[in-house]
């Protein structure tokens, strides 16, 4: 009998490592963004909406190739309790197809679509994993639906063989519109550390302004989103322009990254601190916000951050087909400096910041503590759309100061006047003896102007 | 005065509300250390200023030793040493954040946040570490005063619930629930809204801690004066949980067990010595008594009936 030799070793990647490398580096709230990132490219996808014109992002007028319905409102829900978390869309739903093929890889789609915020194809995993032990995710088309429900604890257990590596799916009914078409995911059974730090009262309140502030560009524009009920309301992003405040405008395209920055000073009055500095953002998604450090330029193409700049607003804004062109960190919370679209960025940032800067220094020639509300700029500036401003050709910030400085046309003398000269100037006018002195001499000189220097 | 108005009291530097609550706390405490829990050991952190009312009724009737007193106003250092009324009392002269690192988990303590004005961001902060810094058993109480803010440039301004939830969104910060609108903060709900901002600060202090959970125990409410609000209750682990349970606090009416239950109203009516002696003689009375003797509401009544234990008496003494 020949022995068997099993001319093989044992390959298989550990799904716990997998998982614990795609959980480790994100927060809790980050991993709900990128859930809601896949409503929103549920919804580009599905209704073709068109982000490469940059401009209808800004003015948040979307243009569909395949509009929905006149009254849909396209809404993401996000449920989050000790017990619980839910997320449920109206957004188009997951093809079943493709979720039977390549949604739950561990990695990204083959086919790159448009322009999205779903890069690296983790978003799902990593948020479904790190949020708790009993998934379930189910999705409807018109296309037709599945549902996928399983026991994560359970599932990093199996595997020894190959055929471990799936997510049990079963199909069920599609709807007839696209308008109902939608994907839900629960989660209970809450993984401790994910349930601590939801058990925290300000962690709500943390995720409301973290949604805020990383979608104004689609909130109550593409889509709306209710967190516990409350519907998210994000502050508009607009920048400073009056009639005598035009601002740097600046536009390019490389490595297949389309680049636009803008840089103003701020329409809030009085400035605050915490929101001055650049945005930085990504296919529509904010990933830098108020930045005032070296990863902006700020102590290293341009000056360090000091109060005097908290009247400082500037806009880089990335936009691209591909993705994962754009400078952004796999858990698109942070900026890949590395990336050679971010290098040359930088530099044309530098030299728009300075134009600005360059004002800013003249309004506050000391760097004194002179309280810098007592002198805004922003005074005149009234809060422009960036859609309107994208639509500018490049120019510098100009800044024309409103305050004329009046020229001073007259002089102060003094001299050392004899006292008997003056007591006699007194007697001859017939004037008191105490008399002030000025208006001797003043009296003196209006009379030598009137009666010897006559030529006007 | 108005005697139609019940409310309105005697003398505001008395305080007469303010002492029943004490002497309810007090009931309260005295009952909880009379079924396993160690109050007399326990270390009494408060605001003592210079009257100490809390601290010689603690010591005096409670026989709690160690006492400390939190002073931030360093302009009546002298005055409020001068006015110790025992030496045992540990004075600090500083804010009370100085002294939240030195709560030791390895003691329990009894604390009392008597912050006597409106709810700033720092109160809150100093709540959340609080919580953070105490071991179970420990008991903490905060008093603010829940009078609808005034515009901080200019007093004398009629203020309304869009003024209310600005200051309350500036003072509450992360802690504000972001689903709040303006129609959460009339003036009747203002209770509600400052218990929420208070009682979410000891919970961001408890959370991160495994299996403790704030027991409620005081949720009161009185004025004499402004309106005042108290919240207090027990941190605890699954086993002083269990043991707080057991307590039988029937014949305390002013205990809340469940903060979803509201606050308890202390309502001291103006009374005379002569009609709260005969009032005394017949409590406790039936619900619609009223006696015959003088007028006086049927709710006044009820009020005093709440409260005639706890009810003080002031006397002016010859020196």
């Amino acid at each position: 009998m020949t022995k068997k030799i099993d001319n093989s070793a044992n390959a298989l990647p550990s799904k716990r490592f997998f998982v614990n490398l795609i959980t480790r580096d994100i927060t809790l709230e980050h991993s709900v963004l990128d859930l809601i990132d896949n409503a929103i490219d549920s919804m580009i996808r599905t209704y073709g909406v068109d982000l490469k014109d940059n401009k209808a992002v800004f003015r948040g007028s979307y243009e569909y190739t395949d509009p929905p319905k006149a009254n849909f409102k396209a809404t993401i829900n996000i449920s989050v309790s000790s017990d619980e978390f839910t997320i449920s869309d109206n957004c188009g739903g997951i093809d079943p197809q493709l979720a039977k093929l390549s949604v739950f890889r561990f990695g990204p789609e083959s086919e790159r679509r448009g322009a999205t915020l779903g890069v690296y194809g983790i978003g799902l995993k990593r948020a479904i994993f790190k949020l708790g032990k009993t998934i379930s995710i189910e999705s409807v088309t018109t296309q037709g639906g599945f549902r996928v429900e399983f026991d994560a604890v359970k599932w990093l257990d199996r595997e020894k063989k190959v055929e471990d590596w799936v997510f049990p799916y079963e199909e069920i009914d599609g709807v007839s519109t696209r308008e109902e078409a939608g994907t839900t995911i629960r989660i209970v059974n809450l993984r401790p550390d994910s349930k601590m730090r939801i058990e925290a009262p300000t962690f709500i309140n943390d995720l409301y302004d973290t949604i805020a502030r990383t979608y104004p560009f689609f909130l109550n524009q593409l889509i709306q989103v209710k967190l516990n009920g409350a519907e998210v309301q994000s502050e508009p992003m607009v920048i400073g322009t009056s009639d005598n405040i035009e601002p740097a405008v600046r536009h390019f395209s490389r490595d297949n990254v389309d680049v636009f920055i803008a840089a103003a000073i701020t329409s809030v009055k009085p400035s605050k601190t915490k929101d001055a500095g650049w945005y930085i953002v990504c296919n529509g998604r904010v990933v830098i916000a108020a930045n005032k450090s070296e990863l902006t330029g700020w102590g290293r193409g341009i000056a360090a951050y000091h109060q005097k700049y908290s009247e400082f607003l500037g806009y880089v804004i990335f936009s691209s087909e591909d993705a994962e062109a754009l400078p952004w960190t796999t858990t698109k919370t942070d900026i890949n400096e590395e990336l050679p679209v971010y290098q040359y960025t930088r530099k044309e940032m530098d030299q728009v910041a300075s134009g600005v800067l360059r004002v800013l220094n003249k309004k506050y020639p000391t760097n004194t503590s002179v309280d810098p509300e007592g002198r805004q700029m922003s005074a005149d500036a009234q809060p422009t759309n960036l859609g309107d401003v994208a639509e500018k050709d490049d120019q510098p910030f100009k800044y024309q100061s409103l305050v004329q400085s009046r020229e001073k046309t007259t002089t102060t003398s003094t001299f050392e006047a004899d006292k008997n000269d003056l007591a006699r100037a007194k007697k001859h006018l017939g004037w008191p003896k105490n008399t002030a002195a000025y208006k001797v001499v003043q009296y003196a000189w209006q009379y030598f102007l009137q009666m010897e220097c006559q030529d006007k | 005065m108005n005697l139609a108005e019940s409310y309105v009291s005697v003398n505001y530097s008395l305080r007469p509300c303010k002492q029943v609550e004490r002497r309810m706390i007090l009931h309260t405490l005295q009952l909880l250390s009379e079924t396993m829990f160690p109050i007399s050991e326990y270390t009494y952190i408060g605001f003592g200023s210079i009257f100490f009312y809390d601290f010689i009724m603690l010591h005096k009737l409670l026989g709690l030793n160690n006492l400390v007193s939190v002073e931030n106003d360093t302009s009546i250092e002298k005055r409020v040493h001068y006015n110790r009324p025992f030496a045992g009392i540990d004075m600090v002269i500083d804010d009370y954040s100085a002294v939240i690192p030195n709560i030791s988990r390895d003691k329990k303590y009894l604390i009392w946040l008597d912050y006597d004005n409106r709810l700033l961001a720092e109160h809150l902060q100093q709540i959340i570490d609080t919580s953070f810094h105490l071991s179970v058993g420990s008991i903490l109480l905060i008093t603010i005063d829940i009078e609808p803010p005034k515009k901080q440039d200019d007093q004398t301004k009629v203020t309304g619930p869009a003024d209310w939830m600005e200051y309350y969104k500036e003072q509450g910060g992360k802690l504000f629930n972001r689903g709040w609108s303006v129609k959460d903060f009339n003036q009747s709900k203002l209770i509600d809204r400052n218990f929420d901002l208070v009682y979410a600060a000891i919970n961001e202090g408890l959370s991160p801690r495994d299996e403790v959970d704030l027991s409620p125990l005081f949720y009161i409410h009185y004025a004499d004066g402004h309106r005042m609000l108290t919240i207090g209750g027990m941190v605890t682990g699954n086993s002083e949980a269990r043991k707080l349970t057991a307590v039988d606090f029937s014949h305390l009416p002013h205990i809340c067990r469940d903060y979803r239950d509201g606050p308890y109203p202390i309502r001291v009516p103006v009374l005379t010595t002569k009609e709260r002696l005969l009032l005394d003689s017949k409590m406790p009375c039936a619900d619609d008594y009223v006696p015959d003797e003088f007028e006086i509401r049927a709710e006044d009544i009820r009020a005093y009936r709440e409260v005639y234990r706890y009810f003080p008496s002031y006397a002016e003494i010859l020196i």
